[in-house]
């Protein structure tokens, strides 16, 4: 039975492997946090990314997944943010989208 | 019986839903700088609290709180966003009239500092009192300080050019806010002035262009150069914010090469004359172009100018406007152009005719 306890609270305390296992999680902030984190790290595998956003049910947090993305990522957040279907997540990736220089690489001095 | 509890107790009852933690995320922020900070200083999601604070920084600095502005940025993390913070701040405090402050907020924005000081000197606006019509010497030193103060606020930026570009296009920008949407294109001003000549002869000319209204006569050149020489200080109605014109790109060729150029609005430069009567036609032609009516012809007499430096602008500014008036027959009608120009450089400037840039910025 003691063992079964650790198992129990192993088993919990541990973060979701996986974009997927964020769905498990009751907390509705801690699982967009976790849906963030594992997104972030799909960035350069496109396809993978896309699955995982058209995996999230609910319009909101689809596009907060986006804003929070292009944010973080501005010089991706034309791709991000054109996905954006949410008037309250279309307005804020005005922020990001309408500051192109955000957009781009920073150059040498010349 | 270990790992079907632990089945039972992470994954319990479905998940309720995330709805509203992100309706709430993407909820209007508040217009008002106070409340937009409150809000920016609970938001849980650390990237809308980054961007939150970005915009409450600019709205404090819109209303010329640039130091409560600063304050607001130092909350944003190192980086790209706490530089965009400041290139926002620099961009707004120029519309608030506090060119100095603009241009030291603009000296922290990192790799961003050259688009934010040409962004916050384009957005310059003068005290109350200066414009064409003041006295030269108040206008001199009213440059002079404004000059003094951004290259001091630029000085310390890593890359050492900023400093030069920065305060060059400010020069420029200064010389244009005198003149544009007054209603007074008194040549005086730019008549006298020394280092400030061809910015304010570029802001005399924008407004004496701006004066002759929706159709330019045809001999727009002439009149315009007529005004200069008679010292005429053309009026009209003003205007507090002028349409936006049309913009010649950026095109630098290797006639430019170790002659003097000024920042014009919109991105592009032109080259500076030798004298102000040169210089001063070359503002007109440039100043020309930007009239969106102004076709070709208005500008082709300058094309036989003495003068080379006019003939150069004049050809490049030509080759755009046949460009735009006729793309399919504009190389017949600059290589007609081309084969009378006086100097191999005209020449080769109307046969390297382009599609002209946009208008706006």
């Amino acid at each position: 039975m003691r063992g079964a306890l650790l198992l129990l609270a192993l088993g919990c305390a541990r973060p979701p492997a996986s974009f997927a296992d964020c769905a498990t999680l009751r907390d509705p902030a801690a699982r967009e946090d976790c849906r963030f984190t594992h997104a972030r790290a799909l960035l350069d595998q496109p396809q993978a990314l896309q699955a995982a956003l058209d995996s999230v049910a609910e319009p909101e947090s689809r596009d907060l997944l986006l804003l929070r993305l292009a944010v973080a990522e501005p010089t991706r957040a034309a791709a991000l943010c054109h996905q954006a279907a949410t008037p309250g997540a279309q307005e804020k990736c005005r922020q990001v989208l309408g500051r192109p220089h955000l957009s781009t690489s920073p150059q040498p001095p010349r | 019986m270990g790992p079907l509890l632990v089945l039972w107790a992470c994954a319990g009852p479905p998940a309720p839903s995330g709805g509203d933690v992100a309706t709430s995320a993407l909820a209007p922020w508040p217009s008002e700088p106070a409340a937009l900070l409150d809000r920016c200083r609970a938001e849980p999601i650390a990237e809308l609290a980054t961007t939150c604070r970005v915009q409450a920084a600019a709205l404090l600095a819109g209303q010329g709180r640039g130091e409560e502005a600063g304050q607001v940025c130092a909350e944003v993390p190192a980086g790209t966003w706490q530089e965009e913070c400041h290139f926002r701040v620099g961009e707004e405090l120029a519309v608030a009239g506090q060119a100095a402050a603009a241009a030291a907020w603009c000296g922290r924005a990192g790799w961003f500092a050259r688009r934010c000081v040409t962004h916050a000197a384009w957005r310059l606006r003068l005290p109350p009192g200066l414009g064409p019509d003041a006295d030269g010497e108040a206008l001199t030193a009213d440059a002079d300080e404004l000059l003094a103060t951004v290259q001091a606020g630029l000085a310390h930026h890593p890359d050492p050019g900023v400093a030069g570009e920065g305060t060059h296009a400010f020069q420029a920008a200064w010389g244009r806010a005198v003149y544009l949407g007054s209603g007074r294109a008194n040549p005086a001003p730019a008549r006298a002035a020394g280092d400030h000549g061809p910015a304010l002869r570029t802001g005399w000319a924008t407004e004496a262009v701006r004066l002759l209204g929706p159709t330019p006569p045809d001999d727009a050149l002439a009149r315009l150069q007529g005004d200069w020489e008679g010292q005429v200080a053309r009026s009209g109605p003003p205007d507090p914010a002028p349409a936006p014109a049309r913009y010649a790109p950026l095109q630098v060729g290797p006639q430019d090469e170790g002659l003097p150029h000024l920042p014009l609005y919109g991105g592009g430069m032109r080259l500076v004359g030798q004298d102000a009567d040169e210089d001063a036609t070359i503002a007109i032609v440039e100043a020309l172009y930007g009239h969106p009516a102004v076709t070709a012809a208005h500008l082709s007499p300058a094309l036989s100018d003495p003068r080379p430096r006019v003939r150069w602008t004049a050809a490049r500014l030509v080759a755009l406007c046949l460009h735009q008036e006729d793309p399919a027959g504009a190389p017949t009608r600059a290589g007609a152009l081309a084969a009378a120009a006086p100097d191999e450089v005209t020449a080769r400037l109307l046969r390297e005719s382009r599609p002209p840039a946009p208008a706006g910025r």
